[in-house]
């Protein structure tokens, strides 16, 4: 320990004590598995940390030409090093064939390889692309290569061709066309044909053969006046467009509601019903009100469903014409995106190191605040920390009362003997009690028994679909609470066994009550030792997952546990958890190369959320011992 | 507590309220019942969780029961072919030999509707499926003939029904049926009516010979019924094979079954008609029964080329066939024998079977041809001397009811070989015919001059100890084995709920976990708390025991999305690494030793960062060794090595086992090595070494460790070459063919999550020996590190084993890491590059998908309720000890 001699040099020798017993390799060894340890512990943190920071932060995009004339336009995502077979190489076009060998000499049998996120998943089915180093001919990183993130369908890489404001025909005829273009300046005119949600772009000439002709479209032609129509309009298309999906969801959901209410009060109604024969007014009261309701309803989608196609009128007016890369024989594509559907575009190689800092920041503020798009590959993880955190703060409230109460039960109340000092080790047991069993417990216990009786007792009416009767938010938090019990008492019991029998002594000397005691004396002085053991509960109860995936976390809920619908709380909701959106994402996502930047900021988020919560731990822990320091006899 | 007392002037002459205010009483007594109730209601909540666990479990193990078993009907009964229960348990129909259909009622045996099918005297056999209405007869003309048997129910409206009939209907009870047309009519619990009546056509037909057809079976086939059929015919007697289609009319858009194909296949005629004829499977083998015995099996899969590929007995000598079923999938096989012993087998293929003599057929002839045998592999029940009349196997698992001679039924569950249950028809009439409802839920029972009707409740056939613990011989398996698979796409499958695959599992991934983090732990602890400075460690405990907080998940997603990835392209390198780590090491602190006296003494409080920058160092070593490893020792191809599958003889780089008992024998060499050089080699060089002075010592100590090495070394080889030369092989234990995700990624990040709260409470037991006795120990001479090994570790001992019981209950449990990188393949083997199912991950994968209250549920339920014992048990060994323990460190 700190005693180390430093002085069993020479002297001690003559002492005929022998230098083996130093130990050194031992001490090497032991010191060696600390170290491991040590480095695994920073490895690990510092892996999730590099690679959650770095998703965000964009990359240049590269535009690789391949020998074999394939143009590919994308970001670098991975890259490394093969063993290509020689089969493989045979059965390549000589020019590959050679440089393959040349470079493959030079790698020592390894060739470098690099995975190109290169989008466009429309054109061409395919999300990524591995290019072997030797394949390359030509590589660039194109001035105006811009990236847009996309609603549907991942990225897109390509140039931006022109801004397209589509200016649409009342009365399409040619005639009607012909005024239209006149005017505008010439050449930056186009004919649009096709639907209003899949137009397609023809040159003016053709205005007397083409058929489906809807409107005009005036194109702002170049790269920069297309990132400058961009600018202006993005904003305004993406607010109309989050007002139309505030109109879809929130507003529609709310008519629903209260119609499936009425259903439901029908329901109810006709099971009463069965019971007395006669008493079918109230019946016949709910069928009523039930059909007005319909008839409101009715309305009230027919507004909605009137305003969103305004909406969406207005906003398929904005389009990006843009190209992919082409090379060789492969001409580019040309494609018009229409704006409300871009999440976010920008000109990768053109940014700044304060562009990127902005773009990178809003990535954040999406991925926090957003809902996840493209089965939860991107966009934000808001509902899974919104489920994380009310789950979290239920449980809890579940949990220390209960806990304080049997720790106070075992320490103050209870005859000590061996039947109590059985029961502490039985619960301190239990805390090791694998968290999947407690899951096996809530589904089998909290939804099957319990949610079942509830439903039939109070919810018959949405029989047979469950309403308690299957995994939700309630019942994950009680299996939580359950879990994390053990833990809460056995910090209780030890924070209430720590203070000084002499203070309890000299408080019922004093003639204080038993009760007096505990509430002025024990508790407060208790204090610090039950907020940690709470906080420490929560830490575990917010990264348990096992017994989430059987009571009710969910890979996607539609509905907020919390919302405007009476009774605003809704306990019986499945629920997103963070934890369960790491397995989900990087498990079960289609495209997981995708995915996995984002399953790594989610855990970088949920490390950090729970690192928070033991550091305010530790900190109220010193807080409120040294408050309450001087209180010792 | 202040109690109240008659008040006195008091001293001060001030007059203070001397009675304790009411509510403090009140509040007093309100708290106390309130904690005492509230925490044993919270305590009892708690520990329900096991009782609960223990009350889903316990109805697997209920014997099945079968309630209200009467005669319905004492008349005598014609001849029958077969008897048959409808869906709802409320009709019956019998078929008789005259042709005639006739329906009653099960629950008084009323007679509902009689159909004469074919006209008397021509019926001779029949053939039903289980799980549809299509019947094939047999006719004494030499004619088979499709039929549609069963009951057809309806769907009524309160006003379609007659005058009256729904009021009485309302009266009655639901599911109590009343006489309708010449069928029944029921008030259903969802308030509908519902209509049961026989439905029963003939369809085409087809001539095969000239004399009756004895025997017909038929089973579904690809395209449509298969049958086989044994006729008469002018000379002696004709098996045919008929291929039946279905067409479909596109105007009516019925569909009607045809005949297409009529083949007359081989069999060796015994002069004997045969007694049963079967059809296995999809129509690919069909067996011949003779009551004497015997049994032919004729390979129909090729059509064009039938033969008789096995032929035997199936009973003993002196005993006669008297019973022969096929169950649920048509792949097992069910016969009686007179002695009354009940018998179930199925075929096997023949070249992974051990033992064809033992198991197969009685005095089995083969075809050079055949590929499989007929393997009797399972005895149901006992020879009690009454033989077995009749069988009726489930239509939804591989349940069968056997009746016997002397009025017996009994109950088998044909996978475990487990009785269920047994009833009698009383006054020993035997039992003549069987029928199973089609849930299950009923069974009919005909003799000669009596009905019998019962509600059978068969609750948990699948579920028994054996068939949960002990290997069972599933269909199709050459031999018994633990096996789990819970679910397939089939509705015939047969499901196997053998846990000890995953016990085994939840074991191997302990081990190997434990294998890798409890040594590592334990030493870090003992540096930490004995060699470490005071600043370093109030930085670097903390930061592991954060690690204990570290959500499994993301450990699960780092293994099985970065590690694993990673480890695939690194195997050699990886296997370097765990050697060359222990190596620098050792030679770090041979480097150390040479250092002088004053450098060392200077550097001492720093040498765990010297130790730190080992690491990297080690590897390095690893990344490097691991090229030449591959290269010398496995081929140049470890994952080939590793999956080569050849004659040790052949010639082939992967053919040498040597390199791979190399690498399992060099850990151990290297203790025994260890061992050898402290206890022989230690004591004599402590004798000489006294007058050394510290870098001759070093030097020689240097020279010391480079020999160590090489004994190590060569003892792992010479023991490897010894073990490869004898024949023996590593590959198929603990070192096979390699998979992704596998036993060493788990073994690896599982270690990782157990590290931390390995570490913390063996560093507190560790720091919990008291002073005092440290203090003693260095200063009667002792070096700190003969204080910690002599001294301090015997002291924690019990505390350091309490923290591995912990770690070790930590790792039975664990779920997201295993569900995410073992692979989940209920396989049970202990080689470390191949994954395994633990009982958690199971529970985690299957237990949503698992019905309410079925077989499946319970089952999982019991998986963890195992996990709860193992690890309640395991804990609970920790904890006394821990208690133990810290009551011995209070006392010295």
């Amino acid at each position: 320990m700190s005693q180390k001699s430093g002085t069993w040099g020479r002297r001690r020798a003559r002492a005929r004590s022998s230098l083996f017993a130093i130990g050194e390799p031992m001490l090497w060894l032991t010191g060696g598995a600390l170290a491991l340890c040590t480095l695994m512990v920073a490895g690990l943190l510092l892996l999730v940390l590099v690679r959650g920071l770095g998703t965000f932060w964009p990359l240049p995009v590269i535009a690789v030409e391949t020998l074999d004339g394939r143009p590919y336009m994308g970001e670098v995502t991975r890259d490394d090093a093969y063993r290509p077979e020689e089969s493989l190489i045979a059965s390549m076009p000589p020019a590959i064939a050679e440089q393959a060998r040349a470079q493959l000499e030079r790698g020592e049998g390894l060739v470098g390889r690099r995975l190109l996120r290169t989008g466009n998943y429309r054109l061409t089915q395919n999300h990524f692309q591995w290019v072997s180093n030797y394949e390359i001919a030509r590589e660039t990183f194109p001035d105006w290569a811009m990236v847009l993130e996309q609603m549907e369908w991942g990225r897109f890489y390509g140039f931006p061709e022109a801004f397209v404001k589509i200016e649409r025909l009342e009365t399409p005829s040619p005639e009607a066309a012909r005024a239209l273009i006149a005017k505008h300046p010439q050449g930056s005119v186009r004919l649009v044909v096709g639907s209003e949600n899949d137009p397609e772009l023809r040159p003016v000439e053709e205005l007397e053969t083409v058929s489906g002709l809807i409107g005009v479209a005036v194109l702002a032609d170049g790269p920069d006046a297309a990132w400058e129509g961009y600018r202006q309009h993005h904003a305004e298309a993406r607010e109309r467009f989050q007002k139309r999906r505030r109109l879809e969801k929130d507003d529609t959901g709310a008519v629903n509601h209260r119609q499936e209410q009425a259903r439901l009060a029908v329901r109810e109604a006709e099971l009463e019903q069965t019971d007395e024969q006669n008493a079918n007014a109230e019946l016949e009261a709910a069928r009523q009100r039930y059909e007005q309701v319909r008839a409101w309803a009715d309305g009230e989608f027919a507004r909605i469903r009137i305003e969103i196609d305004a909406i969406n009128h207005e906003n398929s007016r904005y389009q990006l014409l843009m190209s992919t890369a082409g090379y060789g024989t492969i001409p580019p594509q040309q494609v018009l995106v229409r704006l409300d559907q871009i999440v976010r575009a920008y000109p990768a190689n053109r940014l700044s190191w304060w562009g990127k800092s902005r773009l990178f920041l809003a990535r954040w503020a999406e991925f926090l605040a957003d809902e996840p798009r493209e089965a939860n590959s991107e966009g934000g993880v808001y509902p899974a920390i919104f489920g994380t955190v009310v789950m979290t703060l239920i449980m809890s409230i579940a949990v220390v009362p209960f806990g304080v109460l049997a720790a106070l039960f075992l320490r103050e109340y209870a005859k000590a003997g061996p039947l109590v000092s059985s029961v502490r080790i039985a619960v301190n047991n239990l805390a090791g009690v694998p968290s999947i069993v407690f899951g096996v417990f809530g589904l089998g216990f909290f939804c099957y028994v319990t949610g079942a009786s509830i439903d039939e007792l109070f919810y018959a009416a949405n029989l047979p679909n469950p309403t308690f009767g299957k995994g939700g938010l309630m019942w994950a938090a009680f299996t939580l609470a359950l879990l994390t019990l053990p833990v809460v008492i056995v910090a209780t019991e030890e924070a209430v066994a720590a203070v000084p029998s002499s203070m309890r002594e000299g408080s019922l000397a004093c003639g204080a009550s038993k009760w007096q005691t505990i509430q002025r004396i024990v508790l407060p002085r208790a204090l610090p030792g039950i907020i940690t053991g709470m906080i420490l509960a929560i830490a575990r109860g917010a990264g348990e997952v096992a017994p989430l995936m059987l009571v009710g976390a969910v890979k996607l809920a539609p509905e907020l546990p919390i919302d405007g619908n009476f009774p605003f709380v809704h306990l019986e909701r499945s629920f997103m958890h963070l934890g369960f959106h790491i397995y989900d994402v990087g498990f079960q996502s289609q495209n997981s190369e995708a995915a996995k930047p984002m399953v790594y900021t989610t855990t970088l988020l949920l490390i950090v959320l729970i690192a928070l919560l033991n550091v305010a731990a530790i900190w109220l822990r010193g807080r409120l011992r040294k408050k309450f320091a001087s209180g010792k006899f | 507590m202040a109690e109240p007392e008659p008040s006195r002037p008091s001293f001060t002459g001030v007059r203070r309220i001397r009675k304790t205010k009411r509510s403090v009483f009140v509040a007093n007594a309100v708290a106390g019942t309130v904690i005492t109730i509230g925490g044993i209601a919270t305590i009892l909540a708690v520990l329900a969780v096991a009782v609960f666990l223990v009350w889903v479990v316990a109805p697997l193990f209920t014997p099945a029961s079968v309630e209200g078993f009467n005669a319905v009907s004492q008349t005598e009964q014609p001849e029958l072919l077969h008897a048959a229960v409808d869906e709802y348990r409320l009709l019956g129909w019998v078929l008789s030999r005259e042709g005639e259909v006739e329906v009653f009622r099960l629950d008084n045996g009323a007679r509902r509707h009689g159909l004469q099918l074919v006209e008397p005297g021509r019926l001779v056999s029949a053939s039903f499926l289980l799980q549809s209405d299509l019947a094939m007869l047999g006719l004494e003309d030499g004619t088979v003939r499709f039929a549609e048997i069963g009951f057809a129910s309806e769907i009524l409206d309160r006003s379609a029904l007659p005058q009256g009939l729904a009021e009485r209907l309302d009266e009655l009870p639901p599911e109590t049926a009343v006489d309708y047309l010449d069928g029944i009519v029921e008030r259903t619990p969802r308030e509908q009516y519902r209509v049961q009546r026989l439905r029963a056509e003939l369809g085409a037909e087809q001539r095969l010979g000239t004399g009756p057809v004895h025997l017909i079976t038929h089973v579904p086939g690809p395209g449509g019924p298969i049958i086989a059929a044994v006729a008469a015919q002018e000379q002696g007697l004709g098996l045919w094979i008929i291929v039946g289609q279905e067409k479909s009319d596109f105007l009516t858009g019925r569909s009607t079954l045809v005949f297409d194909q009529a083949v007359r296949v081989p069999f060796d005629d015994l002069g004997t008609l045969p007694s049963h004829v079967v059809l296995a499977g999809t129509g690919k083998d069909v067996y011949l029964a003779w009551s004497s015995g015997e049994l032919q099996r004729i390979d129909i899969a090729n059509l064009d080329a039938p033969y008789v590929a096995e032929k035997g007995r199936l009973v003993p000598r002196g005993t006669a066939l008297t019973a022969l079923s096929s169950t649920l999938g048509n792949n097992t096989l069910v016969w009686g024998d007179s002695t009354g012993a009940v018998g179930a087998g199925f075929l096997v293929r023949l070249e992974e079977l051990e033992n064809p003599e033992a198991t197969g057929l009685l005095e089995a002839v083969r075809h050079p041809q055949a590929t499989a045998a007929f393997t009797r592999t399972k005895r149901l029940g006992t020879a009690e001397g009454s033989p077995v009349r009749s069988f009726a196997p489930s239509a939804r698992s591989r349940l069968v009811l056997a009746g016997f001679e002397d009025g017996e039924i009994r109950l088998f569950n044909v996978t475990n070989a487990a009785q269920l249950t047994e009833i009698a028809v009383g006054e020993k009439r035997p039992v003549l015919h069987l029928a199973m409802a089609p849930k299950e839920d009923g069974l009919l029972a005909v003799t000669p001059r009596s009905l019998h009707f019962g509600r059978l409740d068969p609750k948990y056939p699948e579920a028994s100890l054996r068939a949960i613990f002990t290997p069972v011989w599933y269909e199709g398996y050459p031999r018994p084995e633990h096996t789990w698979q819970s679910s397939s796409g089939t509705d015939d499958f047969e499901i196997k709920l053998g846990l000890m695959p995953l016990i085994f599992g939840t074991i191997k991934a302990t081990v190997y976990s434990m294998l890798f983090g409890a040594p590592l732990a334990i030493l870090a602890a003992i540096f930490t708390s004995e060699f470490l400075q005071g600043r370093v460690r109030a930085v670097i405990k903390p930061s592991i025991e954060f690690m204990a907080s570290l959500p499994s998940v993301v450990l699960g997603f780092l293994a099985a999305l970065v590690f694993a990835p990673f480890i695939e392209e690194v195997v050699p390198a990886t296997l370097a690494t765990f050697l060359a780590l222990p190596l620098v090491f050792l030679l770090g602190a041979a480097g150390w030793q040479l250092l002088p006296t004053h450098w060392a003494v200077r550097l001492e409080t720093r040498r765990f960062f010297f130790i730190l920058a080992m690491v990297p160092v080690g590897l390095l070593l690893g990344a490097v060794l691991g090229d030449p490893l591959e290269r010398w020792f496995f081929g140049g191809d470890l994952k080939g090595w590793l999956a080569w599958e050849g004659a040790p003889g052949e010639a082939s780089p992967f053919a040498d086992a040597t390199g791979g008992w190399l690498l399992l024998c060099l850990p151990i060499s290297g203790l025994v090595v260890a061992f050898l050089s402290t206890h022989l080699l230690n004591p004599l060089m402590r004798q000489m070494s006294a007058q050394w002075d510290r870098r001759k010592f070093a030097l020689v100590d240097g020279a010391k460790l480079a020999l160590g090495l090489a004994a190590t070394l060569m003892l792992a080889w010479v023991l490897s070459a010894l073990l490869s030369a004898l024949g023996f092989d590593p590959r198929g234990s603990y070192v096979d063919t390699f998979v992704q995700r596998n036993a060493l990624i788990v073994g690896f990040v599982m270690g990782f999550a157990i590290i931390p709260i390995i570490y913390t409470i063996s560093e507190d037991a560790l720091s919990s020996v008291p002073e005092h006795l440290r203090s003693a120990s260095l200063g009667a001479g002792a070096t700190p590190w003969q204080t910690a090994w002599r001294i301090v570790l015997p002291t924690a001992m019990s505390g350091l084993f309490s923290a591995m019981m912990i770690g070790l209950g930590r790792a039975v449990g664990e779920t997201m890491i295993v569900l995410m990188a073992a692979g989940n393949t209920p396989v049970m083997e202990w080689n470390v590059f191949n994954g395994f199912r633990t009982l958690s991950a199971n529970i985690a994968v299957e237990l949503p998908e698992a019905v309410r209250n079925s077989t499946h549920y319970r089952t999982l339920f019991l998986a963890a309720l195992a996990l709860f014992v193992m690890t309640f048990v395991v804990n609970t060994i920790a904890e006394i000890i821990r208690l133990r323990f810290r009551k011995r460190a209070y006392q010295l």
